[in-house]
């Protein structure tokens, strides 16, 4: 037998058939590792880390602050606007903002002429209505000379909630994530549902414990350096 | 009959015991102050401490001891009412302070001899200045750490934040300039020149090349579209216009203007001008000056309330009052002889002043319509400044 030029004998052709069946079996060894299952673009970007890490270097030029999640008061200033004679004012709310809103809780009053003059006041009454409710302000102080209107910030407490800085989350899609800081000084993403979003701080209702670190202000970068990496 | 006595102590027993962890509870609960604009903030330089008096009955409520020669400068609560901040000026640190419990929560190093501060309108940044720093420290609120120090200024002595919070407004004590802060990167972004030193420089060395009494402060018109920088060595004030960053205007003052203090009316501003011992009423509508009025010597401070203006003369132990109406004197109050009187705040109501008084340790509170005077004693050693949380005359020197 004379394949190509080369002689075959009975040995030559056993040789051949063993061979071809070594190559075989390495190649489906080659395609079956998780390597080649993740596809060729990542075998070449080689086998990267879940989690991004941030030198002291890198941290000082972002900025980077790391806050506890832990249980901390939750306030919303709920923002409208009151009219009215002298120093009691008007105001209407939706009902789901007027449930934290209670008489003697303080307010911030702005004139709409006097955008750095706030005048201290506190709710005096809150009556329910069928879609809105009615609260009525009094100012501490008679207020702003010849102004009936005023932007009003009635700060209510919502109660210790467990929470995170606002900063700290990010919105992508329909998804809300933090970056939770390793005890490796490493970041990795983890999916957070949320509850009350207060002025600074929003209610976590799942995904965190108490006592984790996350990264609040250079969230964003971490964020940007963690998709760079296709992570 | 022994069985029910027995069984009767337990129980009382058992009931003292309940109690007595109640009260415990409570006290581990630790809520010293539930209002914080119930209270009068008391900063004092050589005990050390912020104190804290009841608006109402005028009784001490508790204090807060900082640490050995920290010499604390001025206090500031934040706009959300949960924290009362401070900087140690020997110990450049800055002091943060839970209002609820009174507890000293947090304590961080920044640049040197700190003294005032500003908080951002959405309590999310607390801008300290270090006037022998040259620099303003950034502390994040929401984690209670430094995050920036932004160098470039000259002797930094007060900080004010635009109505939006946009943008920081820095009086350089050192400099004829105001710096303009971008509050989203915490960067210095602009030098306001408020004035240039006049060609006569070479004639009155001693005055124009000399220390500067510089800018004390950047104060926002209370319309917020303006704001007035005072420039002591060069004796005018600067009319800034926010949208662009310049001086559209200026008008000339008394000798040495200390600061510029805002009338809560939107009306008048003043300086009070040490060195004339003058003070100058300016009329924010026209920028011009109103009114010049004899004052006292080392004017270190401005309140208004009931319709006057109260001036204090920190060392001739008298406070001049003006008629805002008139623009007329009327009269003064002697708060005693051989003391040192500081700053003061005015209350919401904007009934009462209450006036920090060194040399005896006491706050001096003023009736504004009656003029009479009440003293609390005992408030701690070398009262400096006081502060009550929404006034609209929280200031330090």
């Amino acid at each position: 037998m004379e394949v190509r030029g080369v002689k075959c004998d009975v040995r030559s052709r056993w040789r051949a058939f063993a061979l071809l069946a070594l190559l075989c079996t390495s190649h489906f060894a080659l395609y079956t590792s998780p390597t080649f299952a993740q596809g060729i673009r990542d075998r070449i970007r080689g086998n990267r880390d879940k989690t991004t890490s941030v030198n002291e270097a890198q941290a000082s030029e972002l900025t980077l602050t790391i806050t506890q999640v832990e249980v901390r008061p939750i306030q919303v200033w709920v923002r409208t606007a009151g009219t009215g004679e002298g120093q009691v004012l008007r105001a209407f709310v939706p009902n789901d903002d007027a449930r934290f809103i209670k008489p003697d809780q303080r307010v911030r009053a702005f004139p709409p002429e006097h955008r750095s003059s706030m005048f201290q006041a506190r709710v005096t009454q809150v009556t329910p209505g069928p879609e809105r409710a009615q609260v009525i302000v009094t100012l501490v102080a008679p207020g702003l000379k010849g102004s009936s209107r005023y932007v009003l910030e009635i700060v209510t407490e919502h109660g210790d909630l467990l929470s995170v800085p606002n900063e700290a989350i990010i919105e992508t899609g329909d998804k809300r994530v933090v970056y939770v800081q390793g005890s490796d000084g490493s970041y990795a993403p983890r999916d957070v549902e949320l509850g009350v979003q207060g002025e600074l701080f929003t209610e976590v209702v799942k995904g965190l414990m108490p006592g984790e670190q996350v990264v609040t202000f250079g969230s964003f970068f971490i964020d940007a350096d963690h998709k760079l990496k296709g992570l | 009959m022994r069985n029910l006595i027995r069984r009767n102590t337990v129980a009382g027993f058992v009931a003292a015991a309940t109690l007595a962890t109640m009260a415990v509870g409570l006290e581990a609960q630790g809520v010293k102050i539930s209002d914080p604009t119930s209270v009068v903030m008391i900063v004092n330089r050589d005990s050390n401490d912020i104190a804290f008096m009841d608006i109402k009955t005028h009784k001490m409520v508790g204090s807060v001891f900082l640490g050995n020669n920290v010499n604390p400068h001025m206090v500031m609560m934040s706009p959300d009412g949960r924290y009362v901040v401070t900087g140690g000026t020997r110990a450049n640190k800055a002091y943060i302070i839970d209002t609820k419990t009174l507890q000293l929560v947090k304590t961080i190093p920044v640049d040197i001899a700190p003294e005032h501060l500003a908080f951002s309108p959405d309590s999310r940044w607390y801008y300290q200045g270090n006037p022998d720093g040259d620099s303003i420290s950034v502390i994040d609120m929401q984690s209670l750490s430094k995050i920036k120090t932004i160098p470039g200024f000259v002797e930094p002595l007060n900080v004010t934040f635009l109505p939006d919070g946009s943008k920081a407004y820095v009086g350089n004590y050192g400099a004829h300039w105001v710096g303009v802060v971008d509050v989203r990167r915490h960067e210095l972004i602009k030098k306001i020149q408020i004035a240039e030193v006049p060609g006569v420089a070479k004639l009155d060395p001693a005055k124009y090349l000399g220390e500067i009494h510089g800018i004390n402060i950047a104060m926002p018109s209370p319309d917020g579209k303006y704001l007035y920088a005072a420039d002591g060595t060069l004796g005018v004030v600067g009319v800034i216009d926010p949208r662009e960053d310049t001086v559209i205007k200026h008008i000339r003052v008394g000798k040495d203007p200390w600061r510029i203090y805002m009338g809560h009316d939107g009306k008048y501003a003043i300086t009070p001008n040490n060195g004339d011992q003058t003070i100058s009423i300016i009329d924010l509508k026209t920028n011009t000056v109103a009114a010049t009025l004899e004052a006292g010597p080392n004017m270190t401070g401005v309140n208004f309330a009931a319709g006057k203006a109260f001036v204090i003369s920190s060392t001739s132990g008298f406070v001049y009052v003006y008629d805002m109406n008139s623009l007329k004197p009327a009269g003064r109050i002697k708060m005693g002889t051989n003391i040192q009187l500081e700053t003061a705040t005015t209350d919401t109501k904007e009934e009462k002043l209450y006036l920090a008084e060194s040399t005896n340790h006491q706050v001096l509170i003023i009736d504004a319509k009656t003029e009479a005077v009440e003293r609390v004693g005992n408030v701690g050693l070398y009262p400096w400044g006081t502060h009550i949380m929404d006034s609209k005359d929280n200031y330090c020197h």
